[in-house]
């Protein structure tokens, strides 16, 4: 079937307006790093008063102190009457009002500033949102257009992986509200879909025979969710290595450096967990699209691993990460040791999508460029 | 963990990893028992298998199977014909260097050893009748080979002594045994002497 | 060993003996020389093995795997592209031989890769098989006794009871039982714990990479590998005779092989013939006659790529095609010494345009060779003969032709696809495409070329490997075996009742997780001292149905669950190994 021009005319201008949203987006978040309210008050009795301990307390903490900070604040609530024969145990967890009852705890360790996002933040968000629905409007009509799902070349590819990980990120930030990382996320999606729309640009067309099987639904798909979600954790990663150094810097000579952005950040064992459980979460998908690649290689090329560079670059990927997922099991090699060798094995990850499809001539050869 | 379990335990270990990667290192090696053509090693597009003769007792060698197909020439043609005769199979090519180099070998012996009750037999593979009754010519090779281009023949030996190779060549005895196999090139001396020893057996 | 570690202890990090448990109990002693004589043999080789099991070692191991891989991908490899191989040699002459020394063309099959790799399974095997015999031995083993003091717990909660000590006990072991805990009872405290099955997937993905690769190396002992090109209209059997490339594994014999024959009666190829992707292949069938054994029923097949044929448990796949020029050769003397189909090599994917090379070495008086080139639609484009468009719409052959000494009858190999001149002399003919039908007419009485037409020709891969389906079950059941790891937590909760001034009873009640999972464990624990409080809440004389809900009656205050992480991890830390 012939391709439907229109509808890949269509896909086009959807690609050029999720350029636009994002971009939009990255100043909003830049915009709330100049312009939008610092985070939550530190001093004050009001009802978020215990998270910012909870805050300083997790900070402590990375450094090893016990947390008998945290729960100096809550401890200070009186204990009401202790009368009533029927006595009902409250959940940990409700919110607390001022004079009694317990803390709202595990889950604002994870909030970045304690505040509710600002104007900036919720415009940023919102920008995002958007330019994700135009992004996958995008794909959609990309395939529609050329009858077959719409992930068979670079270009298309780079597409569903940058909308994988924008999803993969708002999910996240939602979860733990962690908006402050949004500029560095953003930015970098934002240069790899405008190298999308220029360099790596591909006309809508059929698919070369060798890809006509139902397996480009499973392997490839696993491997969009995979490589967006360790773009994610590569982004945590990166930051934590920032926010970890800086928190060092901060303690033995305050005021230092670019104390103004990274104070922001939310705190650096808070960015390295939401790193390890992004990875958590890629690392069995990862393995699974492995697995899936080798199922259809043997049904196309006659044997299921034979070191093609891709397959190869995907072995020393997993290896990598798995030596990720040690290090953090293993003593002296948690925090920065391990955070390196997880952007050891992202750097291994782009090299496999970006260096093998352009530079080594294998098999797997199918970016569609010349 | 006890001391005598802990050491069961470990030596376990060993043994599971020691053989589940000594099964890999040797199976790594992908040269076998039959030889290695290397892909594209020499783009000679067949398999010469490794060189070397395998010899049989008079009692030991099996049975060749029944063998039936169609000569160059057209006519029908099954081995039982030759019963009772030795006989010099030769597996062969006219686009296969090392069979151009026996086939001299091969036509002598043949003019030597016919009027001693040998009879040779060809088995060409992949030629089409023209290049192969040229190649005939061209060596002057008198006894008839079978055309066999879906490989029937060599399939027939499968359960004795396939030919692993081309070219092959097998010296069969009087009572229909394989008494020998040839993989590669074959030397005047050395096909001489294993009809000879097939010919001194007693029938 | 198993007692919950003070809050404080967990934030710190471990002494720097890596991979040895944190110094929170006794640790058995080492042998050296300092306590039994000399270092022994024995000494070395258990320290050795203590060496090589530890995590660190399993991490250098783990990127010298990775790091190994990195020249087998850049590099031309011998097994995969042989020909860049020989064009890697011609371009950098000196270098090439050095990295031949350290196997850097063959790196997956080089002795230093296996040695990493088995040093690693090594490592694997000996960290793994113990742990599987602990965790069976273990597998009713009975949660730790309560800590005193439960309120000091990470994640903990008090609640009044109208309910004595025991019965309120009685009732919140019931109700743990209830939610799959394993429970331990003792004398004024109930023990629970979840989520054993956290090791045994553990344990079970890294013992399924051990079956994998023991899968891996038997498919390699006793599979096989080849290749053949088969032109339309021809057969073949699976006998080493009959195909072009035989890489059996180590313990094949010719006699292994599954006598099956194939047949190719037609093979179709359609190519888009609009649009921007004009030219680009759009399907290949190739209709096959197969029978699996000798005089078996024959079947037929349309083989596609990513639609392997499967026959005898052997599976043949498609993975080239071409085109094969046939040609009728007459020799000096009149007679007709060559007809037949020469299959011709693609040298370039627009158009197909094909090469390939017909040697006649017995034609009378002189040996014949010609080099030729197929072109399928054959337009001159600017004085120059190119092919527009891979399907066959316009052939032409090109030739070039020789006579002379082959070099055929010495019997060195040579490539079928290529003429060696050396001993040849180019005869002078007039450079004219031939269409089908068309003849050549070589000078000086030595024959003639005729073009007859064309066929089509596939490459077929056939693969034998019995180690395929078991790497199969051992990847999917370490892929079962990693998301149980990482998706079941371990966590534990303790209930301690007292008798209370006043009648009831005081109960704690409090929680850890083993491994870094306070968010769910977070919401499991409010989950569960909600229920709790719920049934300790109901007087004996009422019954649990008439249970009062949380939260009508005046709250009691509660020390403030904290939230401290533990600093294990997700992954069963080195100090597991001394439960």
């Amino acid at each position: 079937m012939p391709v439907n021009v229109g509808l890949a005319q269509l896909s086009d201008h959807f690609l050029l307006a999720t350029v636009f949203f994002y971009a939009l987006a990255v100043l909003a978040y830049a915009g709330d790093f100049a312009f939008g309210r610092r985070a939550a008050p530190r001093a004050g009795k009001d009802a978020t008063g215990a998270a910012p301990a909870t805050e300083r307390a997790r900070v402590a903490v990375a450094a090893g102190v016990a947390a008998q900070a945290a729960a100096a604040p809550p401890d200070n609530a009186p204990p009401a009457g202790q009368a009533g024969t029927a006595g009902a145990a409250v959940a940990p967890f409700a919110v607390a009002t001022g004079g009694g009852g317990p803390v709202l705890a595990a889950p604002s360790r994870w909030r970045a500033g304690g505040a509710p996002a600002g104007p900036w933040i919720r415009a940023a968000l919102g920008l995002t949102v958007i330019g994700l629905a135009t992004q996958i409007l995008g794909i959609v009509t990309r395939g529609l257009a050329e009858h077959r799902v719409p992930w068979g070349n670079m270009y298309e590819f780079v597409m569903a992986i940058t909308c994988a990980a924008v999803i993969a990120f708002l999910g996240l930030s939602f979860r733990f509200r962690v908006y402050a990382v949004g500029l560095f996320f953003m930015a970098p999606i934002v240069l790899a879909l405008g190298l999308c729309a220029t360099v790596l640009y591909t006309a809508a067309g059929p698919l070369v025979p060798a890809l006509h099987s139902y397996w480009i639904w499973i392997h490839v798909t696993a491997m969009t969710v995979a490589i967006g979600s360790y773009i994610v954790a590569a982004t945590f990663t990166v930051l934590y290595l920032v926010a970890d150094r800086h928190a060092r810097r901060q303690a033995t000579s305050p005021g230092a450096g670019f104390g103004a952005v990274l104070d922001r950040l939310p705190a650096p064992d808070a960015l390295d967990r939401l790193s390890y459980r992004t990875v958590i979460f890629a690392f069995p998908i990862w393995t699974f699209a492995v697995i899936a690649g080798a199922i259809w290689a043997d049904q196309a090329w006659g044997r299921y691993w034979g070191w093609d560079p891709k397959e190869t670059w995907a072995f020393i990927t997993w290896v990598v990460y798995a030596g990720y997922l040690h290090a953090r099991a293993t003593a002296g090699w948690r925090g920065r040791r391990a955070a390196y060798i997880q952007l050891v094995g992202f750097a291994s990850l782009l090299f496999n999508l970006v260096g093998v499809n352009l530079w080594i001539t294998g098999l797997h050869s199918y970016a569609g460029i010349n | 963990m006890r001391p005598r379990a802990r050491r069961a335990a470990r030596a376990a270990a060993l043994a599971l990893a020691g053989a589940a990667g000594a099964s890999l290192a040797l199976g790594a090696c992908d040269s076998g028992a039959i030889g290695n053509s290397g892909p594209g090693s020499n783009g000679q597009s067949f398999v010469s298998g490794s060189p070397g003769t395998t010899t049989y007792g008079p009692t030991s060698g099996p049975a060749a199977p029944r063998v039936t197909g169609t000569l160059l020439s057209g006519s029908k043609f099954t081995l039982a014909q030759y019963r009772g005769h030795v006989v010099v199979l030769n597996f062969w090519g006219s686009w296969c260097t090392p069979c151009r180099a026996e086939a001299p070998f091969l036509s002598q012996l043949a003019r030597n050893f016919t009027p001693r009750g040998v009879r040779f037999l060809g088995v060409d593979i992949r030629d089409s009748p023209a290049t192969a009754e040229a190649f005939q010519r061209d060596f002057h090779i008198v006894y008839p080979s079978l055309n066999d281009p879906g490989d029937e023949i060599a399939l027939d030996f499968r359960d004795t002594v396939p030919p692993a190779g081309i070219p092959t060549t097998l010296v069969i005895d009087r009572n229909g045994r394989i008494g020998a196999r040839v993989i590669g090139q074959v030397s005047y001396p050395g096909l001489r002497g294993l009809i000879s020893h097939a010919l001194a057996q007693p029938a | 060993m198993t007692e919950v570690r003070a809050p404080a202890a967990t934030g710190r990090t471990e002494p720097a003996g890596e991979g040895q448990p944190p110094a929170t109990g006794p640790v058995p002693r080492r042998r050296g020389p300092a306590t039994r004589g000399p270092f022994g043999m024995l000494d070395w080789a258990r320290w050795g093995w203590r060496q090589l099991t530890s995590m660190r070692t399993a991490l250098v191991l783990l990127f010298l795997l990775a790091l190994g891989s990195v020249p087998g991908s850049v590099l031309p490899q011998q097994g995969i592209n042989p020909q860049a191989v020989q064009q890697y040699y011609a371009a950098h002459p000196a270098l090439a031989p050095w990295l031949a020394r350290f196997s850097l063309f063959n790196v997956f099959g080089a002795p230093w890769f296996a040695a990493v790799y088995l040093l690693l399974f090594l490592s694997l095997a000996g960290c793994v098989v113990p742990r599987t015999f602990r965790l069976a031995g273990s597998a009713r083993q009975q949660p730790p006794r309560a800590p005193a003091n439960v309120s000091r717990l990470p994640l903990a909660t008090a609640m009044a009871s109208p309910l004595a000590p025991d019965a309120a006990l009685a009732r919140a072991s019931a109700l743990l039982a209830g939610k799959r805990f394993r429970v331990r009872t003792g004398d004024g405290w109930v023990s629970a714990e979840k989520g054993y099955l956290r090791e045994a997937g553990n344990l079970l993905f890294h013992l399924a990479l051990l079956a994998l690769l023991a899968a891996v190396g038997m498919g390699g002992l006793f599979g096989y590998k080849a290749d053949r090109l088969l032109v339309a209209g021809q057969g073949f059997a699976n006998t080493v005779t009959a195909l072009d490339q035989f890489r059996p594994g180590r313990l094949v014999s010719a006699a292994d092989l599954q006598p099956f024959s194939i047949a190719l009666s037609r093979f179709s190829a359609r190519y888009v013939t609009s649009g921007p992707e004009l030219g680009q292949p759009a399907s290949f069938n190739a209709y096959l006659s197969y029978q699996a054994q000798p005089g078996a029923a024959t079947q037929h097949y349309d083989l596609q790529v990513n639609h392997p044929l499967n026959v005898d448990n052997v599976k043949v796949y498609l993975i080239g095609h071409g085109y094969a020029p046939v040609f009728r050769v007459t020799d000096g003397t009149g007679r007709v010494v060559f007809n037949g189909p020469v299959p011709f090599i693609p040298v370039s994917l627009n158009g197909l345009t094909s090469e390939g090379v017909v040697k006649v070495p017995d034609a009378r008086p002189q040996q014949l060779g010609f080099a030729g080139v197929f072109l399928p639609t054959a337009v001159d484009a600017g004085g120059k003969l190119q092919s527009a468009f891979p399907a066959p719409y316009r052939p032409a052959v090109s030739l070039v032709s020789y006579a002379g000494n082959l070099g055929m009858n010495s019997g060195v190999p040579q490539s079928v696809y290529q003429l060696d001149t050396a001993g040849l002399h180019r005869l002078a003919v007039a450079a004219r495409p031939l269409a089908p039908g068309q003849s050549v007419k070589l000078p000086g009485g030595t024959g003639t070329i005729t073009f007859t037409g064309y066929r089509q020709w596939i490459s077929l891969a056939i693969t034998y490997d019995p180690g395929q389906l078991p790497a199969l079950i051992a990847a999917i059941a370490a892929l079962a075996g990693l998301l149980v790891s990482f998706l079941v937590r371990r966590r534990r909760v303790f209930v301690r009742a007292a008798a209370r001034a006043g009648g009831g009873a005081a109960v704690e009640f409090g929680g850890l997780a083993r491994t870094e999972s306070s968010e769910t464990f977070g919401a499991e624990f409010a989950d569960l001292s909600a229920e709790l409080s719920a049934a300790l809440a109901v007087p004996e004389e009422r019954g649990l149905h008439d249970a009062v809900p949380p939260g009508t009656t005046p709250s009691e205050t509660a020390p403030a669950a904290r939230t401290v992480p533990p600093a294990s991890s997700d992954l069963p830390s080195t100090s597991d190994k001394r439960e």
